[in-house]
């Protein structure tokens, strides 16, 4: 699966289209992560338990996004866009979106 | 009594605020001297991209959020209106670790097109209470270009 977000493989021809293909992670921050960052948030600095937090949730996003796209037939997912919100106070959703298709070399 | 432990926060945090920003910026500094100085574009259509052996998407993110000194004073500021410039230094400091993130995920590529830069908000909803988190991303493709025999 050859994933990027520019909008054609250098080299390569796109014989199938099989439309927009997404995957989402909405995962809440645990208590303890918050109150740790909470902390550091007070002093200043990175807030790494939130930095991985998102980390996790974006390669499960893109996990999902990569099983819709081999449903599918694809073998290629071109054009990715990232997206993340605040849905609610206390978790986070990562979206991500792109375009399945075929190529052939 | 409030006021005494407010103003105490007050300090301390201008404190380490100041010390670990100061030190995050000379451990990007130091970071983006050590990287190779691969070319990062923005466009996606290059005129021509000769070459290209593969392509491989990277990211890089960061979580930055502002102490309470900074917060407080950005209160104040916003008060009058003007540049926060002690936000602004916050969101420097977020695009440029996330970069170096990026770069770090590919260091022998030969360049990064169509990078994009994502910023979010963590506590947009319970904004009232809190403090600023910012999650700062950048996201593009690394090219990877055929070596010539030589």
């Amino acid at each position: 699966m050859i994933i990027t977000n520019i909008e054609y493989i250098p080299g390569k021809t796109v014989s199938t289209h099989y439309g927009v293909v997404n995957g989402s992670c909405v995962r809440a921050k645990h208590v303890g992560r918050d109150i740790a960052a909470g902390f550091k948030n007070m002093f200043g600095g990175e807030l790494r338990g939130y930095t991985e937090l998102l980390e996790e949730a974006r390669s499960e996003a893109i996990n999902r996004m990569i099983d819709q796209a081999k449903q599918a037939g694809a073998n290629a997912i071109l054009n990715v866009r990232f997206s993340t919100s605040a849905v609610t106070a206390g978790a986070a959703e990562i979206y991500v979106y792109g375009t399945a298709v075929r190529v052939d070399e | 009594m409030d006021i005494l432990i407010f103003l105490t926060i007050l300090v301390v945090t201008f404190f380490t605020g100041s010390w670990i920003e100061k030190r995050h910026f000379d451990r990007i500094r130091a970071r983006e001297q050590a990287l190779p100085k691969t070319p990062v574009i923005q466009c996606t259509r290059q005129t021509s991209m000769p070459n290209v052996a593969r392509t491989e998407m990277v990211y890089g993110s960061t979580v930055v959020g502002a102490d309470f000194f900074k917060n407080t004073l950005a209160g104040l500021v916003s008060l009058f209106g003007g540049n926060i410039a002690t936000i602004e230094s916050v969101t420097e400091r977020g695009r440029r670790e996330a970069l170096i993130r990026l770069k770090q995920q590919a260091p022998d590529a030969d360049f990064f097109a169509n990078i994009r830069y994502e910023t979010a908000s963590l506590n947009a909803v319970s904004m009232k209470k809190g403090l600023p988190q910012v999650e700062f991303l950048a996201y593009g493709t690394a090219i990877y270009l055929t070596r010539d025999e030589v």
